[in-house]
């Protein structure tokens, strides 16, 4: 090894966009370690915990990661949050590199008057319960029988396919078994989507369009503000996608979906809960006052919400598709880059650009590392002991697993200290059986 | 013979089937090399070298970001591929029903139309299966590899 080469690599988030980064750096320094912290105690940030439930499929990406973290390549210490466990300026005084891929993803308000009523729910309350998201775990909130949403990009879609799908269409899946309870004793029959653009420059893919009608038993109906040029391909394949869908004649409908394009509300109606959603402009043929009980929002995340980088506040994070460095040996990749748009594959892309300009840096002397600092050794003794390695996330996994409800695949512990809980338990144990599969009425702790 | 395998990937899989089928390859005693679609010119390919292409399905039914360079040449490159031999391997989700696995498919196409020959089954990886990509791939290779030998 010589100077030109880092011995110590720290990469602070375990998402798609940290490991993609940490993939493409070991691909070309295969002697330096690597070492992926996260806050959590199970990998892989936004595809455990955002990727909805019916879309397992989407998840499969993470067994790159898998292999990768199990060959050794790289290290997890889960259960260490930068910024409370550990200072960044720590982890730069041990590390020769440190990324930062924490993501970001807080929903944006609504901010029109009513924004404030009981039944105003942002999206994210339902993808985190849905999602079993441990810190903190917090329950399904209450959704009524007329829903309004506001927003047509692809987490209002999932959003949507959510209210109209049964409990048949979460087959092995790992939901969240009494977030979607909750939901399915009561579902929505009356669906109201409103979306400030026309469905030609509206944000979802037509796949995710298409698949709204696959689901039975649902009638739809589709209010447009423009049509689509003639030269733009995706726009009309978007409108054909939709007028499929109010081509489907149900026999018996149990819910009823009706998207207004064009259409934002200007106020939401109600003493203390919603009533109605007022528009401030709608296609012809749309009434301006919608009856709901509930409006869920979901129109898109909030890049500069306060707090999230509390652990780095003296660097900018404006988005960026320009270089990944914040200075010299501080690098940034994923969303906290790039801000909260593009999905899963996007990040690979970008963290192989991070990456080469990281080995650019140090190998071209811009950068140059000096003698080794250290690494995850020489870490505090008691951070090293609470990181949950690789081989623990997988007692949990496996944990999860054996523990799984009839035709799930896994069902989540339900808070970060159970799922610690777990890791101890084997640490004292020593055995590889899992010990605390709890069943989800057990353990009510709270982390 | 020597083995060139070429991969277009959005999301990593097909790298690394790539790299697994490579590996495979020399470990039995025969070369191979590995080339991402996008570091690669139609220019090189020749009969003297058999090709395994693997890519996946992006978008609706298109090719993934690291073949779509690689594609728009080889469309308009005009070379005489007769005496070429190749295999293909698909990445798709059966998921996306209308488009399944179709990206590979516009390259199949066009190695056919400039005179190139596909030998061995087409094989296919679908992420809905929740079948582990590389051993679909490794499962496929022999047979590939005894008809490009033959
Ligand atoms: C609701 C939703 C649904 C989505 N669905 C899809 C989909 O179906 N398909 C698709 O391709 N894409 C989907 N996406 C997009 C995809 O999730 C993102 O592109 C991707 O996850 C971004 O990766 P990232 O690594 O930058 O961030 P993240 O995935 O958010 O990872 C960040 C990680 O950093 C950790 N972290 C944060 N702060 C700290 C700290 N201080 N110390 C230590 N660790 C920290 C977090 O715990 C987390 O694990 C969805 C996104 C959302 C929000
Ligand atoms: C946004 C997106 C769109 C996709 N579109 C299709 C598609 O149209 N048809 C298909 O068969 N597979 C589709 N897939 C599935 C991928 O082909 C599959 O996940 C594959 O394993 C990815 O391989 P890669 O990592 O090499 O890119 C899509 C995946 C994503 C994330």
């Amino acid at each position: 090894m010589n100077a030109q080469t880092p011995r110590r690599i720290a990469v602070v988030g375990s998402g798609p966009g940290g490991c993609f980064t940490a993939q493409a750096l070991r691909r070309h320094w295969k002697d330096t370690e690597i070492t992926i912290f996260d806050r959590l105690a199970a990998p892989y940030g936004l595809i455990r915990y955002g990727v909805a439930a019916d879309h397992q499929h989407t998840k499969a990406v993470t067994r790159q990661f898998d292999r990768n973290f199990g060959s050794d390549d790289f290290r997890f210490a889960g259960n260490v949050e930068v910024g409370s466990d550990i200072s960044l300026a720590e982890l730069k005084g041990v590390f020769d590199i440190v990324v930062l891929a924490t993501g970001r993803w807080r929903d944006r308000a609504l901010t029109v008057p009513g924004s404030h009523l009981d039944g105003v729910l942002v999206s994210g309350d339902i993808v985190n319960a849905l999602n079993t998201v441990p810190r903190p775990n917090l329950p399904m909130p209450a959704i009524g029988e007329r829903v309004v949403v506001v927003g047509a990009g692809n987490v209002a879609l999932d959003i949507v396919r959510f209210l109209i799908k049964t409990a048949s269409d979460y087959v092995d899946s790992d939901v969240s078994p009494e977030a979607l309870g909750t939901y399915l004793e009561r579902p929505a029959r009356e669906i109201t989507v409103l979306s400030r653009s026309p469905i030609a420059s509206a944000k979802a893919d037509v796949a995710m369009v298409r698949e709204l009608g696959k689901i039975p038993g649902v009638a739809f109906s589709v209010a447009n503000s423009s049509s689509a040029a003639e030269d733009n391909t995706l726009g009309l394949k978007r409108e054909a996608a939709f007028a499929d869908l109010t081509a489907i004649e149900p026999d018996e409908a149990r819910a009823q979906v009706r998207f207004v394009f064009g259409a934002t509300p200007s106020r939401i109606v109600g003493t203390d809960h919603v009533e109605s959603v007022h528009l401030a402009e709608a296609p012809a043929g749309v009434t301006g006052s919608i009856r709901a009980d509930t409006v869920i929002s979901a129109i898109g995340f909030d890049v500069n919400a306060p707090g999230h980088w509390h652990y780095a506040e003296e660097y900018d994070f404006a988005p960026s598709d320009g270089p990944g460095r914040l200075e010299c040996g501080l690098y940034r990749a994923g969303w906290l880059k790039r801000g909260p748009v593009g999905a899963i594959p996007a990040n690979r892309a970008d963290a192989h650009q991070v990456a080469k300009e990281i080995i650019a840096d140090v190998e071209s002397g811009r950068c140059p590392v000096e003698d080794d600092p250290g690494g995850f050794e020489a870490l505090p003794e008691s951070v090293r002991a609470q990181a949950v390695s690789f081989a623990d996330w997988q007692q949990i996994d496996a944990a999860e697993v054996a523990n799984a409800e009839p035709a799930r695949t896994r069902t989540k512990f339900r808070t970060h200290a159970e799922m610690l809980e777990a890791v101890e338990d084997l640490r004292t144990n020593g055995s590889t059986a899992p010990q605390t599969a709890p069943t989800h009425s057990m353990v009510k702790g709270q982390s | 013979m020597n083995i060139v395998v070429l991969y277009g990937t959005e999301s990593g899989n097909s790298e690394l089937i790539a790299q697994d089928l490579s590996d495979k390859i020399n470990a039995d005693g025969q070369s191979a090399e590995v080339f991402d679609l996008q570091d690669f010119e139609p220019e090189s390919i020749t009969p003297e070298s058999f090709y395994i292409v693997v890519c996946s399905t992006h978008g609706d039914g298109e090719l993934p970001n690291t073949a779509q360079d690689f594609f728009e040449k080889f469309s308009t490159f005009e070379g005489d591929l007769t005496g070429v031999r190749y295999a293909m391997f698909g990445l798709g989700d059966s998921f996306y029903e209308e488009t399944y696995s179709q990206g590979s498919e516009h390259i199949d196409r066009r190695f056919t139309e400039l005179g190139a020959e596909r030998v061995g089954e087409y094989g296919r990886h679908d992420a809905s299966s929740w079948d582990l990509p590389s051993d679909v791939a490794l499962e496929w290779l022999p047979a590939v590899v005894a008809a490009a030998d033959a």
